[in-house]
């Protein structure tokens, strides 16, 4: 019965993807993928945000797009142009948004391109619930 | 040309020809170069607009208790500015831009979400961003209220998706056609690097960003917690009442610069502004005010209350910095609450008023003194 129990531990800690999290403001933030119901699931069919809970508590959506800034004498296009991107838009001067393929990891490719010496900021474009006040 | 009326009791005791005038003093007389301000003082709802001179209301004789001082003193600062020529941007979730008391002050409108113009609310949800948008630009003519701001210009611009990309457009746009405040009445309390950075890029740019603090009356001074209003390069705004003191909702913290009238419907009358249905109505009316207005309350509404009042600053000193904006909104606010439990002792601060209430009058002529 012990046995059961740990090998259900090990499966579940390897099935919340330990490589999943972000850099923010230099820090690591762990995410554990939120599991979408069966209702859920038939009801988000096609909007594919997968949501995420961080470990300061709150919930975030990510899709296959990255925000990134690069450092000030960094020519950001160029930077961005060695790494397998499907897209990269323009949002002003500094910021641009990288979309990749839907197969790879966002959250790991958002740390690939973080841990560049070139990059100042680098993390999924998240999907927050705002409120009004 | 100058006029001569009766009213908000902001003379001086040194002089009419005080930028500052003594608000204890209860002078009848004022001289006055602005003839807009009895205009803006004949709308048919100035009455009712506590926050702006909450000495020349009538809501205390509808029942409601409306504190003598819970005014921002606008009517002194109008003395100088009334907005002409400054560009604000509201991003929120849009406007009804026909409004009647909106139109012929909306310079532009822009859906950050979608790329195109399209920022009405649709009739049933109502817009939130209509009521922010009222209370910095409604304008002087003849209907409804009046804005702090009125001759001051707005950018609509409707941003409700939740994505980090969107938000960034919102304020690239604001920038790029000439805003110089921008008044943002939401929050996430988990705000994105990215997001930061580009809050960072307006006050470089020489915008004032300002954010609402929120409504669930808590410390934001909590390590789950992240919010936009506490960022270092915006101006975090909480909300005072009808009893000239912050409100019990209003959420505070250490990151915090200042309080405005956002008004409290469960203890007072709320803060008249643009009902968010717009000519559809909402719910409360109170049976005062006809279906295009209505009585609110919130931090939302204290942030475009202070917005209003950055406008004025930049109508008299358009070369002011946001560091600036926020050293005087701080020097000169008005340290409400010690009547009651607020301390001030440590640094001009008190953990639930921030550095005090927004004092309008105050704040224009300090700007206005720093033009060289």
């Amino acid at each position: 019965m012990k046995k059961k129990i740990i090998m259900s531990l090990i499966g579940l800690s390897l099935l919340t993807e330990a490589s999943d999290f972000y850099y923010e403001n230099g820090k690591k933030v762990e995410v554990v993928k939120i599991e979408k119901s069966h209702k859920q699931q038939k009801k988000s069919s096609g909007t594919e945000v997968e949501y995420y809970k961080t470990s300061k508590g709150h919930k975030v959506g990510v899709k296959n797009d990255i925000l990134v800034e690069c450092q000030e004498d960094a020519d950001c296009q160029e930077v961005l142009s060695a790494y397998e991107t499907l897209s990269v838009e323009a949002l002003s001067d500094t910021i641009f948004m990288v979309t990749i393929a839907k197969d790879k990891n966002v959250f790991e490719f958002s740390q690939k391109l973080y841990e560049d010496i070139k990059i100042k900021i680098a993390h999924p474009n998240f999907r927050k619930e705002k409120r009004r006040r | 040309m100058s006029l001569l009326f009766n009213g908000c009791g902001s003379s001086s005791a040194s002089g009419k020809n005080s930028l500052v005038p003594d608000r204890e003093n209860n002078s009848s007389e004022l001289i006055v170069d602005n003839p807009n301000i009895a205009k803006a003082k004949k709308e048919p709802y100035f009455k009712y607009a506590w926050h702006i001179d909450s000495t020349n209301n009538i809501l205390n004789s509808k029942g409601f208790n409306i504190a003598k001082n819970a005014d921002i003193n606008v009517t002194e600062a109008w003395k100088m500015s009334m907005g002409k020529d400054v560009i604000v941007a509201v991003i929120d979730d849009g406007a009804e831009v026909e409004h009647e008391d909106l139109k012929t002050n909306i310079l532009l409108a822009y859906n950050a979400d979608t790329g195109s113009n399209k920022v009405n609310p649709n009739a049933e949800e109502g817009s939130h961003g209509n009521t922010c948008a009222g209370f910095i630009v409604a304008p002087i003519n003849g209907k409804g209220m009046v804005g702090i701001a009125p001759n001051a210009k707005i950018i609509i611009i409707r941003q409700e998706s939740e994505n980090d990309a969107d938000v960034i457009k919102a304020f690239e746009y604001a920038k790029n056609n000439g805003a110089k405040v921008i008044s943002c009445s939401w929050g996430s309390g988990d705000i994105s690097d990215i997001v930061v950075s580009e809050l960072k890029k307006m006050y470089d740019a020489g915008i004032t960003v300002l954010f609402a603090s929120g409504n669930e009356g808590s410390s934001l001074d909590v390590p789950s917690i992240n919010d936009e209003s506490e960022v270092e390069w915006v101006i975090g705004v909480g909300a005072s009442g009808e009893n000239n003191d912050v409100t019990s909702y209003s959420n505070y913290g250490k990151n915090l610069e200042i309080i405005a009238p956002g008004g409290d419907t469960q203890e007072s009358s709320g803060i008249l502004g643009l009902d968010d249905m717009g000519e559809n109505g909402q719910s409360n009316q109170k049976n005062i005010v006809n279906n295009n207005y209505s009585f609110v309350d919130g931090t939302s509404f204290a942030t475009p209350v202070t917005a209003g009042v950055v406008a004025l600053m930049y109508g008299v000193n358009p070369n002011i910095t946001p560091a600036q904006v926020k050293e005087i909104l701080i020097k000169t606010a008005d340290k409400v609450g010690q009547d009651v439990d607020a301390d001030y002792s440590a640094n001009n601060f008190d953990i639930k008023r921030a550095y005090g209430k927004v004092n309008a009058g105050r704040a224009v002529a300090e700007a206005k003194a720093l033009i060289k």
